[in-house]
């Protein structure tokens, strides 16, 4: 011991004599705790012994420092009275350390031992700090907050480096045994562990504080800055902890590979309660990052094998197993990206669906629709009664059911196509529809129209398809198509609506005017003529000028002067290649009556005034345009009606040729359809690129119109919400984040908003 | 005090004295604006910078051809001959910002008025010694490099159109923030990559918010919030080309 303390040496005695008083007290009362502590007995230090040793050292201390004012500093330049005695207090932890981990090495090798050592000499050291804490409280609470320690602080210091951190790999591993011996064999955890784990909950604090609970008889540390401790422990126990378990569990899964799914979401649900259990019993505070771990390794690693095995979905669906569904979709569903797994399954049961030739074939893609969705119609039957009978009570599932049907619908690209085409073919079957049926119909319709993301397209073929159906099929049943057209309503924001119903009124208006007008009066035949308002219809192509037989020129002049009375100041055209008639043609002392359209009319009139005609002959006659010509021709020339010298059919370059009326025509038949094909017509290559061109212009102007109508209303709103708003309301299409942003950056070049200043995020709206 | 004239003011105050004098937008605005726009000060500056200005004059008509009035590029190359710099140094810019000139590619004897006037210089070799501090106050002052980098914008951009072609957009970045940002080495690495069909030009919008992706991300990456943040889609496409795995 050094004594350089100021003053006289007579001084110096004194304060060591004092000093030794307060050694040898202390002495005493560490035997008493030693002695308690070996034994387990209650410590029985009374106070007045405490009070004692506390007021040796008030007196000393206080003494010292009167003497010597000046020495009084707060800092570094210590009292040495002050100092040796933290530093006696310190070497009695010390020295209490050392025996206790001279214990822990005796004993360290079972793991029962360690955990009964352990918790013991920690109980024990805590106990004695406290103990100390108690005799030298002076210290604490005065001088060595000057030092920027307390008692407590300095305690778990010491404990830490002087132990604990000797101890931590053995520690660790005694923790990581009994748990690996409760996984594999089942035996109960012992909770004696927790508190092996609490000390790496306290390990990482600096500042700390020690409680007794009478009650108990347990002494604790209580942690202040829980931020440290928290990372000690992440880092020192949890990490180790959760890489055991990710490696062990990947052994079992290992072996556990051929399973059934049933078995294995059976086997993996028991081994989450386990985990649970162990957890929250030893070491919650590590709850969340064990499930999320556990739920990485047992779901999102299985998830796609679960569900692709042979005993998985595909099998449960199959044989209705509506337990082992439930199950897998619960198991499934605790981590949402897995469900992507089941709508792969749809997707791949789909694939039959969604794979087809390629083909653009009207014919082959009318079969390809209806089976198409005639499946999907089937597997939503299935799904559907599984969930309305058995898993009504998860709404999860049911949503998961329409987020996987969507994305395997919306996955497919001719599904918006397809689906206009399907409805076509189940109108057009409309003959003996009740109803029941009708409804039924109808609902499934309109189900599977609000899977579809790509509206506009859909629409767009669906007008094509309605102008078919009204102008051409003999529709008995306008009401259906207005009711179809109803259920369609409020699921799209555009006009596209009103277009469509308008082409039905248009149907009706033209039927009415017909009769009120009786524009058939005064024909021999039935006339109809039907009057379409543009821009409702599709786009057809127009042929103006055309030559006409007298009589028909008449009734058509007859009729526009009626519709000029009643409706002035409108224009009408004719499209005579969308009318239809039926001509009745008598040869060879039978009749036959020739379904055509106006433009055939027109040309085979021109056959009453004589019996052949060269090419150019009739394009004269009609000024009808050449390959509209050659279309109408070729059916009454297959049908042999007419005849020509050039054997190949489609070869019209030679103007003169010669063509004939067949004589010595006829036909069992008496009903002939004379229709020219599709498919003759020439397809405009860049056809389809102006309607994609089109379309895309269209879907420009909703997102804009959109956007401006949002800013309006908010004049001022920060990117995010702006784009969520705007996607949320548009739903004639599916506008991804990309499309969106670039109509608002269009939007800022010409000058409709502006960025803000200060904060770029936001928007302003500009007037 | 006069009231502070409004907009539409401002611009008819702006049209009358170029109806006098052959002044750009720029020029009328900056003179205006400093004679608390009223016209009559604003004019006798003028006046007082084309009486003492003979020197200048002298200046710039031995950069002309015969018969021009206003400076071609052949001229800029032998001004920027004689000043010892490089066409596509930076410091030109800033020259040019000064001279509130109004198109890349030609000065007109207005722009030598009045931006030597304010550099209180008299001849091209005047600037050259000037050069040094320019070219330092281009470097160290943010707020500089940023004023002469949006002026760049209208600067680079011809009359009938609001926006830039990607190549000169590319020169501009080049020229004025590669050396200041060093993630624009990367950036520019991206705009090479970009493939003939998917160039556009450069809209106004987009010019500025690469100067702020400089100021506010930079090299810090991982603050760029391309789920949610308001960046043009043009710079969303250099963070792909940098992490493409973040595309969904």
């Amino acid at each position: 011991m050094n004594n350089q303390i100021t003053g006289t040496l007579e001084i110096n005695n004194y304060y060591q004599q004092q000093f030794e008083q307060i050694k040898q007290q202390c002495q005493e009362a560490k035997n008493k705790l030693k002695k308690a502590f070996k034994e387990e007995t209650a410590i029985t230090i009374s106070n007045s012994e405490i009070m004692s040793i506390y007021s040796k050292i008030y007196d000393l201390s206080s003494q010292a420092n009167t003497r010597s004012p000046n020495n009084l500093n707060k800092h570094n330049n210590f009292n040495n009275v002050d100092l040796q005695l933290i530093i006696y207090f310190e070497d009695l932890l010390k020295e209490f350390i050392n025996e206790i981990y001279q214990q822990v090495n005796e004993l360290k090798w079972e793991k029962e031992s360690v955990l009964f050592i352990v918790t013991k000499t920690y109980h024990d050291y805590k106990a004695y700090s406290y103990w100390l804490y108690k005799m030298f409280f002076y210290l604490d609470h005065f001088i060595m907050p000057c030092h920027g320690k307390t008692i407590f602080n300095v305690s778990l210091k010491l404990f830490k480096e002087e132990y604990f951190d000797k101890c931590n790999k053995l520690i660790l591993n005694t923790i990581l045994q009994f748990i690996q011996e409760t996984r594999k064999k089942g035996i109960l955890l012992n909770k004696k562990i927790k508190q092996l784990i609490q000390m790496y909950s306290i390990m990482g604090s600096k500042t700390v504080e020690l409680r007794y609970m009478r009650e108990s008889g347990i002494y604790d540390y209580i942690c202040k800055n829980k931020k440290d401790a928290l990372i000690f422990y992440e880092e020192q126990f949890q990490s180790h902890f959760l890489l055991e378990t990710q490696k062990y569990y990947k052994n079992e899964i290992d072996d556990k590979l051929n399973l059934t799914t049933i078995e294995f979401i059976n086997w993996a649900n028991s081994i989450f309660k386990l985990e649970m259990d162990m957890c929250l019993e030893c070491y919650p505070n590590s709850y969340q990052a064990l499930i999320q771990e556990l739920k990485m390794i047992l779901v999102s690693n299985q998830a796609a094998r679960l569900v692709d095995s042979p005993t998985g979905l595909a099998d449960m669906l199959q044989y209705d197993q509506i337990d082992e569904l439930k199950l897998l979709f619960k198991y499934i569903f605790q981590i949402e990206e897995c469900i992507i797994h089941i709508s792969k399954y749809f997707e791949q049961k789909g694939q039959s669906f969604n794979n087809s030739v390629d083909s653009q074939q009207q014919i082959d893609e009318k079969n390809e629709a209806e089976l198409y969705f005639t499946n999907i119609l089937r597997l939503m039957e299935k799904t559907q009664d599984i969930l309305q009978n058995q898993l009504e009570k998860e709404p999860e599932v049911k949503n998961l059911y329409s987020k996987s049907l969507m994305y395997l619908i919306n996955k497919h690209e001719k599904s918006p196509k397809f689906l206009a085409i399907y409805i076509d073919i189940i109108i057009r079957r409309e003959k003996g529809r009740n109803d029941i049926e009708t409804d039924k119909m109808l609902t499934q319709i309109i189900c599977l129209f609000q899977l579809l993301d790509q509206r506009d397209i859909f629409f767009q073929h669906y007008q094509k398809l309605l102008s078919d159906r009204l102008l051409h099929f003999q529709q008995k049943d306008i009401q259906l198509e207005k009711q179809i057209l109803q259920k369609f309503k409020g699921e799209t924001g555009t006009n596209i609506q009103l277009q469509l119903s308008t082409m039905i009124q248009d149907i009706e208006e033209s039927n009415r005017f017909a009769i009120d007008q009786q524009i058939s009066k005064d024909i021999q035949f039935e006339f109809n003529a039907i009057l379409m308002t543009s821009n409702c219809w599709p786009k057809f192509d127009i042929f103006e000028n055309i030559i006409k037989p007298l009589k028909i020129q008449n009734i058509l002049e007859n009729y526009e002067k009626l519709y000029i009375v009643k409706f002035k100041n409108r224009i009408v055209k004719w499209y005579y290649n969308l009318g239809q008639a039926e001509l009745i043609y008598k040869i060879q002392t039978e009749k036959y009556f020739l379904n055509v359209n106006t433009m055939q009319m027109i040309v085979f009139l021109q056959f009453n005034k004589a019996d052949s005609f060269s090419i150019k002959n009739i394009l004269d006659l009609t000024n009808i345009d050449k390959i509209v010509l050659e279309n109408s021709l070729i059916p009454f020339i297959c049908m042999k009606i007419i005849t020509r010298e050039k054997s190949e059919i489609e070869d019209f370059s030679d103007e003169n040729e010669v063509l004939k009326l067949n004589k010595g025509f006829t036909k069992r038949a008496k009903k002939i359809k004379l229709f020219p094909n599709h498919k003759m017509l020439p397809k405009r290559a860049h056809d389809e690129n102006e309607e994609y061109q089109q379309l895309n212009q269209q879907r420009e102007l909703v997102v804009d119109s959109q956007l401006i109508r949002l800013m309006k209303i908010k004049k001022t709103i920060d990117h995010h919400e702006l784009l969520q708003n705007c996607q949320s309301m548009i739903s004639i299409f599916k506008p991804d984040q990309q499309f969106i942003k670039n109509r608002i950056e269009s939007l800022i070049e010409r000058f409709y908003i502006a960025r803000d200043k200060k904060n770029f995020n936001v928007y302003h709206y500009q007037n | 005090m006069k009231p502070k004239p409004n907009q539409a003011q401002e611009d008819i105050m702006i049209k009358d004295l170029q109806r006098v004098f052959q002044l750009n937008d720029l020029q009328a605005r900056e003179i205006l604006n400093q004679a608390q726009w009223n016209l009559q000060k604003a004019t006798n500056y003028v006046l007082d910078l084309q009486k003492s200005g003979s020197k200048i004059e002298e200046q710039f008509k031995k950069y002309i051809t015969n018969g021009q009035s206003v400076i071609d590029e052949n001229g800029i190359i032998s001004f920027c001959k004689d000043l010892g710099i490089d066409i596509m140094d930076p410091v030109i810019l800033y020259i040019s910002y000064i001279f509130k000139s109004e198109t890349m590619g030609n000065y007109t004897k207005f722009d030598f008025l009045y931006g030597f006037t304010l550099l209180k210089i008299q001849s091209t070799s005047d600037l050259k010694r000037e050069l040094k501090r320019l070219r330092d106050e281009l470097n160290n002052n943010r707020e500089i490099l940023k004023s002469v980098y949006k002026y760049c914008f209208d600067f680079a951009k011809k009359k009938n159109r609001k926006d830039i072609d990607l190549p000169i957009a590319q020169g501009l970045w080049d020229t004025l923030l590669t050396n200041t940002f060093p993630i624009m080495k990367k950036f520019m690495n991206y705009v090479g990559t970009i493939e003939e069909k998917d160039v556009k030009p450069i809209s106004r919008d987009t010019y500025y918010m690469v100067w702020e992706f400089c100021v506010q991300i930079g090299e810090d990456l991982a603050k760029y919030d391309y789920k949610t943040g308001a960046w043009p889609t043009f710079i969303d496409g250099f963070y792909f080309y940098l992490f493409p795995n973040h595309k969904q």
